[in-house]
Parts: structure tokens; C-alpha cells; sequence
């Protein structure tokens, strides 16, 4: 980079390197990430609107799509509330093996994503071990939408956990003394100091539990059983276009997918720095 | 501490925690939803494995289609790790050391992949190389094939894997600042010399992190591999293919033989996180942010 | 900065009756490393007491343990005559108030203060305009009437303290306790805070506990200060009492500038090195002891006459006067005094002085 190319859009300085890291910084991120995806949107662009529409309206697609973001809300809310539980343990209790069980909870990080599939049909499927009790009472887990659910559980657990534990770590105790001397009850503590503090990471954790879940595939295509129109996740419906070289409907399904969690996680940024802003230093 | 040196008979909790029975209430609950959430699928992995007895699966995972299926895995990750790698030093070098303008928007490109379902990770390349694709033509005229072979598979996991390693670095970096580089810079020593000398030594903990879980996701990635893959067997399966694969054909014994070969990567790969994290948790501390 | 004229009735502050306190042999372990060792302390209502002393001297462990944060591992606390243990720190009515003050951040100053009323039993919480009521009353007496809208992080430390102490006042405490107050704070502010506090004290009475590691703080604030080094109690007094006549050597040094040097008492002479110094002390016998006196309680002396004699090593200007550092003896004792400007000595010179002022602890 010569002195000439330091203009208004970035600061001086004297380590060198900056054209060649940036320059290959760009390169590699538009060959992999943004032309492909440039592709996509061509492609959705291109078809023009009576087809797209018609798409996205089939009766399949709207199935699909519920089921997918659905599932992937009611499984991202009951993890920031058991997440919340697991991060509040792990973080203020002492038990013997915490730091195990802390280990734990990145399991689904790092476990492929078939193999947490097949694992759960197995347990939840009716002769597995959990799902011959919950047969025993006439409820069917596997190939059923409560199966989708369960595998984006195990999916998302690990990011409202990773949210909230470090903000929990870092929170100031002497406030919920404070809290204390000043007569609040345990459970009023907790309720009108705590957790109003602990809102914005819950909701980054909810965010990000849903947004993987929503594209979630590997995990849950053993266990859904998917049955179009029920049990039928929209990751799965992309396959099934391709593999019947229906590329158009693939393409849409997929920007639309793209589309609408882009929407939710604008919604939840703008939600949270909403919150944030309140609580900025101080 | 809420337990320590308390006199018997005296009725004092500490003030900022929950009593008692609310403590092992939630430890319960946390603990139970663990085991039932997270640790029952991986044992039921190992015990579909090995319920029929060590000889059959060892039979399951020496089978020519497997054995194969390992070496794309490792092939795989054995090139897509190393282009992350590069890409996430260039990346957190560019971001951490320098004050550009567009920046926040370049980190938020860079998270981009992660909002992406690995089923349209999968689908933007057979889009762009497929058949039918922009330039399925031209690859076709010239006998190469991206799609439902090798270079399909590597690119696609390349994309799924894409953040790992540059969000790792990327806030450590920007916490050490640039002082080390410029105390260096002004002794003399050249850019590269203060590349590997001073700022790779400062982040190793931390590339070592991120190259783990990316080497765990490159070698565990299924929906988009499984897109492009065409599912040629002893050709173009992975390891998680494979298991798919052996599933649906109802080899139960050998698709959870494989599978518990994932599984055991899946442990190796906690368990040195979690040693990485107790030794150097402070390192590492900067970068846990998922 | 004059607004306490404005208020007519101070009374309505003041609600919960200020309570004597009483601690007897509160000791305190956490794990193996004890913070206090059987610490005794009468103090009567309405008294304003400071606890002076280093950090780790086990002074915030005391101040935790009459709030009821921390149980005592063995003693009494006693809030006018009636036993504390077993009362959880939410009944005790007590006024806390943290250092890094301790803020509901997700609250405004209004939400704040009210806090300590709108936690309380609905058939024992104030209507909402009675609570209305207080809280402004008391924006108003830490004259932050206006502010009841804006966020803590919206504040100044000055502010926030005084915030703090407002949220601590509403709930009508018995007993006010203020962890090291005004430690995160600006010298000039602190300045008036500090006065501020002892005014507010004075209008509405509270029996308060304050921490802090700053003499000057405590001598010119507290009606009796509690000198703390090592988990117990050094002495107690007022700030004449514990400036002029100090019950050990450590007080003497950590109150006030001094310097201490080893002597040996001779049949009523004292030796500094072996040599006398022209003090006397009225005592038989030989024993060793330690000679304090301050830097400014001194004067030169002719060379030949008895005195403690040094060699200087420093000078510096010291206000209206010198400071020079002496060494003593040829054990590498040091010694400052503070002489005039123009009587000043030249670094390596002899000097030979006599302290005015000075005290004599068994060594």
C-alpha cells in the first residue's frame, strides 16, 4: 500500500500488511461466501414473481416452513429457559464435577450432526428408551413434530447456555445485596434485579438457538419421519426439489428461508440493543 | 461459601443466594435436562456400536465403503481447515490491527455462513457449478466436475466452517491491540518476522481453539456435503454420509460402528477444548462468544 | 450547593428510631484464614462511628456481618439490646450503602429508590402517591430533585453516591452502614459529600457505620473512630483521642505522619543508638521500647548537647516547610523531620534534633 492510498477511509499505520490481509480477506470472502450466495438471489430474482409465488404459496412449501420456524421458536424458548437454569447452576452453584458438566454442554458443538440424528430416533423411537415409556402412554416422539422439536433442543442448548453464563459470571453481587438490605425477598431479587439484567443476553441467546435451528438438517431428518405436510422440515424440501432437479422451487424455498431469518434476527438486534442501551455502563 | 463456617442452629443464608432445597431443585433440573438432552444420545451411540459385541463392529468400520468414506473425511478436512486457517490470520489481521472504515461490516459478512442453512450452503454451489448451474456448461466442455465429486464436497464444508477460526482470533487480537507489533516494528524486525514471532505466539491458544472446532465441524458436516455430495459410494461419502447411508439400508450395528467413530472425535475434541480452557482460560476467555 | 435550608420537616425521614449497637466477641472465619478475632464494640443511637484501617484489616467484614451479609462464626451482635442472629439480613432494616454504589442499572433514580417501599408486603407497602411522596422528599434532600427520570448510567459518581444513600434513607433504617462511600470519587467531590454526609447525619440522626482506609476522612467526619489492623480492634476514640494519644505504635503511624524509632530506656533516660537523646521518661530499670514522634513536632539542637542524631539522605519541600530524611545509626534507621526553609542541610550533613511532642510504646 503506498502513502498515497491512506485516505479519509482508514486510519494510518505503521504495521505493514494491510493491503495484502485485507486484499485477501476480500478475495476469499467473496469467492466463497458472497458470490454463491450472489447466485442464489439471481436466481430467485430471475424466475420473476408468478413463479416465485407459486412456490411459495404451494400448500408443501407453507407446511414446510411452518413446521421449520415453529419448531425452531418453541425448541429456542424452551432452551433460553433451561438454558438459563443450566448457565445459573453451572455459574453460582458448587457441586462435584461442575467443571464436567460444564464440558458437556458444548457437546452438540461438536458432535456431527447425523450422528445426534440417528442417536435420537434410536432413543425416542417406540422400542427406544425413552419412547417405550412415552408409548406406554400412547405419545409418539419420533416421526412426529415433537420429534423435530426434541432434536432442535439438543441443537441449540449450548447457545443460550454460552450467552448467558459469561454475563452471569461477570454480574456485580453486591447489587443483589444490595437488594437484600433493602428487603426484597429472595425470589423478588431475582425477579426485578436479575433477570431484567440478564434480558439481552437471553434474547442473543434465543437468537442464535433459533437461527440454527431453522437451517437444522443432519439432526433431525432421521427423527422427523418427515411426512409432507407434517412432519416435513423446509431444509428437507430444498433436498427433495433438487434431487427432483427442481431447481426453481429449491431456490426459492431456500431465500426465503434466508429471508425470513434475516427478518427475525434484525427484529432481535434491534430488540436488543434496545434493551442494551439501558444498561450501558453505569 | 454459603456453606462455610456457619455455626449449627443459626438460620443465615447468604444474602445473593437461593436457599437451600431451591439450590438442589435447580441443580436437579439442570442436571437431569443434561443427562436426558445431551448425555443420553451419546451413550446410545456407543451402545448401539458395540450391543452385538466388539467383532461385528469392527467388521462394520473395516468394510472397504467406510474405510474409504474416512480417508474423504479426513482428506476434506485436511484442506478446508488449512484455507480457514489462512483466511481467519489475513482476516483478524486486517480487522484488529488496522482502523478502517466498513469494518463492522466485514465481521458481520465474515458471521454470514452461520445464519445459512447447510442445505442452501449445499445448494448456492450446485447452483453456481452444477449441470444446470452458471458455469455448469463451461466446467462440462472442459471434463471438470465440481458437483458430485471432491472439490464440490471441500468447498461446500469450507463455507460451513467458514467463521470458525476468524471469530476465534478476531477478538483476542483486537484485545491485545497493536503495542507488541509496534514495539517490535520500531526494533527493526521485518512484517513477516513480526508476524510469526510476536503476534502468532500472543493468539497460539486461541488458533488452536478455533482450529479444533472447525476441524470438528469440517469432519461432522452433513447438509450441505450431503448436497453436493451425489452419494457415490467408496467415492464421494464422507463418514456422516456413510452412516447415513447404512442407516436407511436398515445396518443399524454398522451405521452406529461409524457413527461412534464421530462420536469419539466428537469427545477428543471436547476434551482438549476443555483442557485448553482450564490452562489458559484467561487466553481464552476474550473469545467466548459464540 | 446550600439546599439544606429548604427542608421544614426532617422528621419525616427519620422514622425508624435509631438503635444502640452492640458487638461482643464477634469473630470471623472464612476457611481457614480468620478476618476478625473477638471484636467488642458498644456504640449508642444516633452515634456516627467510623471503621479506620488498612485493607485486610477486617473492617468490611464487620460492617457485612451488622448488615447480616455475613454470619459471625462466633459472637453477638446486638441492634438495641435484642440478639441479631437468626434475623435474615431483609428484616434487619438496615441502610446499605456499597462503594461502587450498587445500582439497579435497568432502573431510573425514581425506580430505584422506591425499591426498598415497593418490595415490601402489600398490607406494610405505602399507597403509590405516599411512596411518590418519600421518594421525591428524598431526591430532594440529596438535591437531585429532577433527575427522577433519568438511568444510573446517566449520572456522575457524585450523583450515583448520592442516589445510593437516598435508596438506603427510604426504607427508614435503624442503623445506616456506608462501605468506604466515597472511595470511587474525585478529591473535591468527596470533600463535599463528606461534609454533606455529616449535615445530612445531623438532621436526621441515624445511629451510621462507615468504612474507610482514609484517616483524614474519619478524623474529620465520625464522632468516634474504631482503629482496625489485623481483624481486631487498635483502639477506639475521638479524633483527639486518637491523634494525640495513641494506644500503639501502629496507630500512631497510620493516623497522621510520624516516624518510629527503636530506643532502649535507662533508668529514665531514652537511648536512641546507644546514645541519649536528652528525652526522659520516668521509669527504672532497662528495657527496649519504640520512640514515636511527628515530623513537624521537632527542633534542631546544637551538635554537642544530648540528641537524636541522622545524617541526611533526602530533602524535599514540604508545604511552608522542609522535609528532610534522615538516617539514624548505622542500622539503616530512617527518620523525617520538617524544618524551616532556610535552616535546610545539605544531603550527607549531621543534623541533631529533639522531638517536642512525643510517645513512648513498649516495644
Amino acid at each position: 500500500m503506498t502513502a498515497t492510498a491512506i485516505s479519509a477511509w482508514r486510519k494510518p499505520s505503521v504495521i505493514p500488511g494491510f493491503g495484502l490481509a485485507l486484499g485477501f480477506t476480500l478475495a476469499y470472502l467473496s469467492l466463497i461466501v458472497l458470490i454463491p450466495l450472489g447466485g442464489l438471489v439471481l436466481r430467485t430474482v430471475g424466475m420473476g414473481w408468478p413463479q416465485f409465488l407459486a412456490i411459495a404459496l404451494d400448500p408443501r412449501t407453507l407446511a414446510a416452513l411452518r413446521l421449520s420456524f415453529g419448531a425452531s421458536a418453541i425448541a429456542a424458548a424452551v432452551n433460553t429457559v433451561f438454558g438459563l437454569i443450566v448457565a445459573w447452576v453451572l455459574v453460582r452453584y458448587d457441586f462435584p464435577g461442575r467443571k464436567i458438566v460444564d464440558a458437556v454442554v458444548d457437546l452438540p458443538f461438536a458432535l456431527p450432526t447425523a450422528v445426534a440424528g440417528i442417536a435420537l430416533t434410536a432413543i425416542y423411537a417406540p422400542n427406544g428408551w425413552v419412547g417405550q415409556y412415552a408409548s406406554a402412554f400412547g405419545i409418539k416422539i419420533a416421526y412426529t413434530p415433537v420429534g423435530v422439536f426434541i432434536a432442535l433442543v439438543f441443537i441449540g442448548l449450548p447457545f443460550v447456555v454460552r450467552t448467558v453464563q459469561p454475563v452471569l459470571e461477570d454480574m456485580d453481587r453486591e447489587v443483589e445485596e444490595m437488594a437484600a438490605t433493602l428487603g426484597a425477598q429472595r425470589w423478588t431479587t431475582v425477579r426485578r434485579v436479575v433477570l431484567p439484567t440478564l434480558v439481552p443476553a437471553l434474547l442473543t441467546g434465543f437468537a442464535l438457538a433459533f437461527a440454527r435451528a431453522v437451517g437444522e438438517y443432519g439432526s433431525v431428518i432421521f427423527i422427523a419421519g418427515n411426512i409432507p405436510y407434517v412432519s416435513e422440515i423446509a431444509p428437507l424440501l430444498i433436498v427433495i426439489r433438487l434431487t427432483e432437479f427442481n431447481y426453481a422451487a429449491a431456490t426459492a424455498v431456500a431465500s426465503i428461508m434466508l429471508a425470513l431469518s434475516f427478518v427475525l434476527l434484525f427484529a432481535i438486534n434491534l430488540l436488543q440493543a434496545w434493551s442494551r442501551r439501558r444498561l450501558s455502563h453505569g | 461459601m454459603a456453606d462455610v463456617a456457619v455455626p449449627s442452629g443459626a438460620v443465615f443464608t447468604g444474602a445473593a443466594t437461593e436457599k437451600r432445597a431451591v439450590r438442589i431443585a435447580l441443580t436437579t433440573v439442570a442436571l437431569v435436562f443434561l443427562a436426558i438432552f445431551l448425555l443420553l444420545p451419546l451413550v446410545s451411540v456407543f451402545y448401539e456400536a458395540f450391543r452385538s459385541g466388539f467383532g461385528v463392529f469392527l467388521k462394520a468400520i473395516s468394510d472397504r465403503d467406510t474405510l474409504a468414506a474416512v480417508r474423504l473425511t479426513v482428506l476434506v478436512a485436511a484442506v478446508s481447515v488449512p484455507a480457514n486457517l489462512i483466511f481467519g490470520l489475513a482476516a483478524s489481521w486486517a480487522i484488529a490491527k488496522y482502523e478502517f472504515r466498513g469494518k463492522s461490516f466485514l465481521i458481520t459478512l465474515i458471521d454470514l455462513p452461520f445464519s445459512v442453512s447447510p442445505v442452501t450452503s449445499g445448494l448456492i454451489y450446485v447452483l453456481l457449478f452444477g449441470a444446470h448451474g452458471y458455469l455448469g456448461p463451461f466446467l462440462q466442455s472442459h471434463g471438470i466436475q465440481v458437483i458430485f465429486a471432491v472439490p464440490g464436497i471441500v468447498l461446500a464444508t469450507i463455507f460451513v466452517t467458514f467463521p470458525f477460526i476468524a471469530r476465534e482470533l478476531i477478538p483476542i487480537m483486537q484485545a491485545q491491540g497493536t503495542q507488541d507489533e509496534e514495539a517490535a516494528l520500531s526494533l527493526g524486525a521485518s512484517g513477516w518476522r513480526v508476524f510469526f514471532r510476536v503476534t502468532l505466539p500472543n493468539v497460539k491458544w486461541a488458533l488452536l481453539y478455533g482450529v479444533l472446532l472447525c476441524n470438528a465441524r469440517a469432519m461432522g458436516e452433513f447438509g450441505a456435503v450431503s448436497v453436493v455430495s451425489g452419494h457415490i459410494r467408496g467415492k464421494t461419502n464422507t463418514m456422516p454420509l456413510q452412516v447415513e447411508i447404512l442407516y436407511n439400508e436398515y445396518s443399524y450395528q454398522a451405521a452406529f460402528g461409524v457413527a461412534s467413530l464421530l462420536a469419539l472425535l466428537a469427545l477428543v475434541t471436547l476434551i482438549i477444548k476443555t483442557v485448553l480452557e482450564w490452562r489458559y482460560a484467561e487466553e481464552i476467555a476474550a473469545t467466548r462468544r459464540h | 450547593m446550600n439546599a439544606m435550608t429548604e427542608f421544614a420537616d426532617d422528621q419525616s425521614i427519620a422514622l425508624g428510631a435509631p438503635v444502640g449497637v452492640t458487638i461482643e466477641n464477634v469473630a470471623k472465619d472464612f476457611g481457614d484464614s480468620p478476618a476478625l478475632h473477638g471484636v467488642s464494640l458498644d456504640v449508642h443511637a444516633g452515634e456516627l462511628v467510623a471503621l479506620l484501617g488498612p485493607s485486610g484489616s477486617g473492617k468490611t467484614t464487620l460492617l457485612r456481618i451488622l448488615a447480616g451479609l455475613e454470619a459471625p462464626s462466633s459472637g453477638r451482635v446486638l441492634f438495641g439490646g435484642e440478639d441479631t442472629l437468626g434475623l435474615p439480613v431483609q428484616d434487619r432494616n438496615i441502610g446499605f450503602v456499597f462503594q461502587h454504589y450498587a445500582l439497579f442499572r435497568h432502573m431510573t433514580v425514581f425506580d430505584n429508590i422506591a425499591f426498598g417501599l415497593t418490595v415490601r408486603r402489600r398490607r406494610d407497602r405505602p399507597a403509590s402517591a405516599e411512596i411518590r411522596r418519600r421518594v421525591l422528599h428524598l431526591l430532594d434532600l440529596v438535591q437531585l430533585s429532577g433527575f427522577e427520570k433519568r438511568y444510573p448510567a446517566q449520572l456522575s459518581g457524585g450523583q450515583r453516591q448520592r442516589v445510593a444513600l437516598a435508596r438506603a434513607l427510604a426504607i427508614e433504617p435503624r442503623l445506616l452502614l456506608l462501605d468506604e462511600p466515597f472511595g470511587a470519587l474525585d478529591a473535591q467531590v468527596r470533600r463535599d459529600l463528606r461534609r454533606w454526609l455529616r449535615e445530612i447525619h445531623d438532621r436526621t440522626g441515624h445511629t451510621t457505620f462507615f468504612v474507610t482506609h482514609d484517616q483524614e476522612e474519619a478524623l474529620e467526619l465520625a464522632d468516634r473512630i474504631v482503629v482496625m489492623s489485623k481483624g481486631r480492634i487498635e483502639q477506639v476514640g475521638s479524633a483527639d483521642d486518637i491523634y494525640d494519644r495513641p494506644a500503639s505504635p501502629f496507630v500512631f503511624s497510620f493516623i497522621g505522619e510520624s516516624s518510629l524509632l527503636p530506643v532502649e530506656i535507662t533508668d529514665g533516660t531514652v537511648l536512641v543508638d546507644g546514645a541519649p537523646s536528652g528525652l526522659s521518661f520516668g521509669e527504672t530499670g532497662t528495657r527496649p521500647a519504640t520512640l514515636g514522634f511527628r515530623p513537624h513536632d521537632v527542633t534542631l539542637v546544637s551538635d554537642d548537647g544530648p540528641a537524636i542524631r541522622g545524617r541526611v539522605v533526602a530533602e524535599r519541600r514540604h508545604g511552608a516547610r522542609r522535609r528532610l530524611e534522615l538516617q539514624v545509626g548505622p542500622k539503616q534507621l530512617r527518620a523525617e523531620i520538617d524544618v524551616e526553609v532556610e535552616a535546610s542541610r545539605a544531603i550527607g550533613s549531621l543534623v541533631a534534633f529533639q522531638p517536642e511532642r512525643w510517645r513512648i510504646f513498649p516495644a
